[in-house]
């Protein structure tokens, strides 16, 4: 119990008061509020995660390579984390994967075949008709950018494990003009 | 065991070409062939560098493999920056399901000679060099080739059962004069 002392001057007062006021603030049960809200965050920051990277995440994928189907910027696609890894990848899916020229980006392009299908590309699209036909080996895949005048794909840098396929983009949640799935052409 | 990667599911069955030209050409099998069959562990005078077979990450308390596994406690690199000499677990090239454990012979940029084919080849970018400690019975980058970093998964660091095999698993000097490194790390 505080016993008042009679205060010698008035700043003597003011802080005789204010240390009054801080032993009057509930301490503890503020710590163990805030501690407590700050574990349930972590746990949802750790929920999101954990959805976001191994069931369905979301992309935001930039660049001229998947044009008309995907823009260059701006465009919001659901991405399913799942498929990839029970193997429910086809040709004509679009799906992220890690680029074999840098394990640090991920990049967007068409499964044009799997393995043990032949591909049919054109080897300089814009400067010649040429195409090249090759057979797709055991656990790779073929990837293939829309746009095959401006994409860097399987015709530069070979066909792809398919281990290095993150995920696959079916639906397309921005811009609301295109809202919608995203074709899967053969 | 062997050291070589578990053998792949016999092989694939066959899938229509994926080009949608009217006049499709016809279908033809796979090119990359299946490894080669296990052949018997060789013995090796040199101690074991560690465990050739699917690790596992953590070890479930109580369970004991009766099957002759090992396990190992695999540390994972989000930037890819493994050296050479580790011993990396990574996806397999041939079949995205399994994973194969190798040590890491070559970084990017990095020229290797190929001592079969008697070829010398530089690891293009964005991919790594790995071989067998069990060189007469490992399928590995000798075979196909280099190996995406991004198929990489970690670096083993121990072994964690058997415990005859428990222990550290160390960096190796990759083999006398088979590696000229690009860039000195």
């Amino acid at each position: 119990k505080i016993i008042p002392i009679e205060p010698s001057s008035p700043s003597a007062a003011a802080m005789s008061r204010f240390v009054r006021r801080l032993a009057g603030i509930p301490w503890r049960q503020i710590a163990g509020e805030a501690s407590s809200v700050g574990l349930l965050m972590a746990q949802g920051l750790c929920a999101v995660h954990v959805v976001s990277e191994h069931v369905l995440g979301v992309a935001f994928p930039r660049g001229p390579s998947m044009l008309p189907a995907l823009n260059m910027a701006g465009d919001v696609l659901l991405t399913d984390k799942v498929s990839p890894r029970r193997g429910w990848v086809g040709p004509g899916d679009v799906v992220l994967l890690l680029s074999p020229e840098d394990p640090r980006k991920i990049v967007a392009k068409r499964v044009l075949g799997m393995e043990g299908d032949e591909v049919t590309y054109p080897v300089d699209a814009g400067n010649s008709d040429a195409t090249k036909t090759v057979v797709v080996p055991q656990g790779h895949i073929w990837v293939q950018g829309d746009n095959i005048y401006s994409s860097n794909d399987s015709r530069q840098f070979g066909p792809v494990p398919y281990g290095l396929v993150k995920g696959k983009m079916s639906y397309r949640i921005w811009p609301p003009s295109r809202i919608g799935s995203i074709d899967s052409k053969e | 065991a062997p050291s070589s990667a578990s053998p792949s599911p016999t092989a694939t069955s066959p899938s229509p070409p994926s080009t949608a030209a009217p006049c499709a050409p016809p279908w033809t099998a796979p090119q990359q062939v299946s490894p080669p069959p296990p052949r018997p562990h060789a013995p090796t005078t040199q101690p074991t560098t560690g465990p050739d077979r699917i690790p596992r990450r953590f070890l479930t308390a109580g369970v004991t493999p009766a099957d002759g596994r090992e396990y190992a406690v695999v540390k994972r690199s989000p930037l890819y920056d493994y050296s050479r000499g580790e011993v990396v677990v990574f996806v397999s090239p041939a079949d995205h399901r399994s994973r194969t454990i190798k040590r890491l012979i070559g970084l990017p940029g990095d020229w290797i000679s190929v001592p079969d084919k008697e070829e010398i080849r530089q690891i293009p970018e964005g991919h790594c060099w790995v071989e067998g400690d069990n060189g007469s019975a490992s399928w590995d980058s000798r075979s196909y080739g280099p190996v995406p970093l991004g198929l990489v998964q970690g670096r083993v660091t121990h072994v964690v059962w058997p415990p005859s095999k428990m222990g550290r698993v160390d960096k190796r000097v990759p083999p006398e004069g088979r590696v000229m490194p690009q860039r000195n790390l």
